[in-house]
């Protein structure tokens, strides 16, 4: 299993096509940090002032969440090569828990602001920051379901060792989902 | 494949490291005294370094792209360093 597993191969994991749509999806998302990014070289002042309003703890705790969610998706693929369907399912639902838990913090976020009054008009900075983090919320929300669908088909038994490529592909687009993040935490956050 | 968790692991750990490094640098107050000691540049291209690090560590090591040749080997790569290179020039220039 090794020896499989260093050779090179011309395509990447799971289904390609889904890889074509990773790649529209991370182009989509470059443009609108590069967009924030400029938006921000013509208002520093404004932005550094409402950027400090923002709550860095919880986004460490989402961080952490997506990464420790991106953590097991891996372990379940390890397991499945393995032919340990269970612990492969284990592995998945403690993913589904990550992704919930930044679902939590973030609402709780989002309503925090609310009870203050902001909203996307308030100014350039939270127009930014509402839209950029609730679009990468939604995919939170897509990616979610798309693991329940795995955590699902592996109770089934569907994946087995030889045969995990839906497994693999929405791994895929879940590690997307968190490598979006990972970029988003210290641009909005911190960077200033 | 306890190699395979192993490595795993290794990459976990050096995921949140980083991650608790960068939110450390977020609490220092930039804005205020402390600038004077600290170039506000330098720590912007710190915290970018970072992020471009755990995105290729995520890249080659959750997604498997360091089994890959070729063109896809490299997709990720080629969108963070993009994606950073255009928000380094509108946080620097």
């Amino acid at each position: 299993m090794y020896i499989q597993e260093t050779i090179k191969t011309k395509y990447p994991p799971g289904d390609l096509a889904l890889w074509i749509f990773i790649c529209a999806e991370l182009l989509v998302f470059g443009v609108f940090f590069a967009a924030y990014a400029f938006a921000r070289a013509n208002n520093i002042e404004l932005f550094n002032q409402y950027q400090a309003t923002l709550n860095t703890d919880l986004a460490l705790i989402n961080t952490i969440a997506l990464l420790t969610s991106s953590y097991f998706v891996v372990s379940a693929i390890i397991a499945i090569k393995e032919n340990q369907q269970q612990k492969s399912s284990r592995f998945l639902l403690l993913a589904i828990l990550g992704g919930i838990t930044f679902l939590i913090f973030k609402m709780t976020e989002y309503s925090h602001h609310m009870s203050e009054g902001i909203n996307l008009t308030t100014n350039l900075f939270y127009m930014f920051y509402l839209s950029l983090t609730f679009f990468h919320f939604m995919h939170v929300i897509l990616g979610i379901m798309i693991l329940l669908v795995l955590w699902i088909n592996t109770r089934k038994g569907t994946y087995t060792t030889e045969e995990h490529n839906g497994l693999v592909s929405g791994g895929a687009y879940w590690h997307m989902v968190d490598m979006v993040w990972l970029i988003l935490f210290p641009l909005i956050y911190i960077m200033r | 494949m306890e190699k395979s968790y192993r490595i795993n692991n290794i990459i976990f750990t050096t995921l949140i490291l980083l991650t608790l490094f960068t939110w450390l640098l977020g609490q220092v107050d930039i804005v205020g005294d402390i600038t004077k000691k600290i170039d506000g540049k330098i720590f912007f291209l710190i915290l970018l370094t970072i992020a471009v690090i755990k995105v290729q560590l995520i890249g080659d090591f959750f997604m498997h792209l360091n089994s890959v040749k070729g063109f896809w080997r490299w997709i990720i790569t080629l969108w963070v360093i993009l994606t950073g290179s255009f928000i380094a020039i509108a946080f620097l220039l």
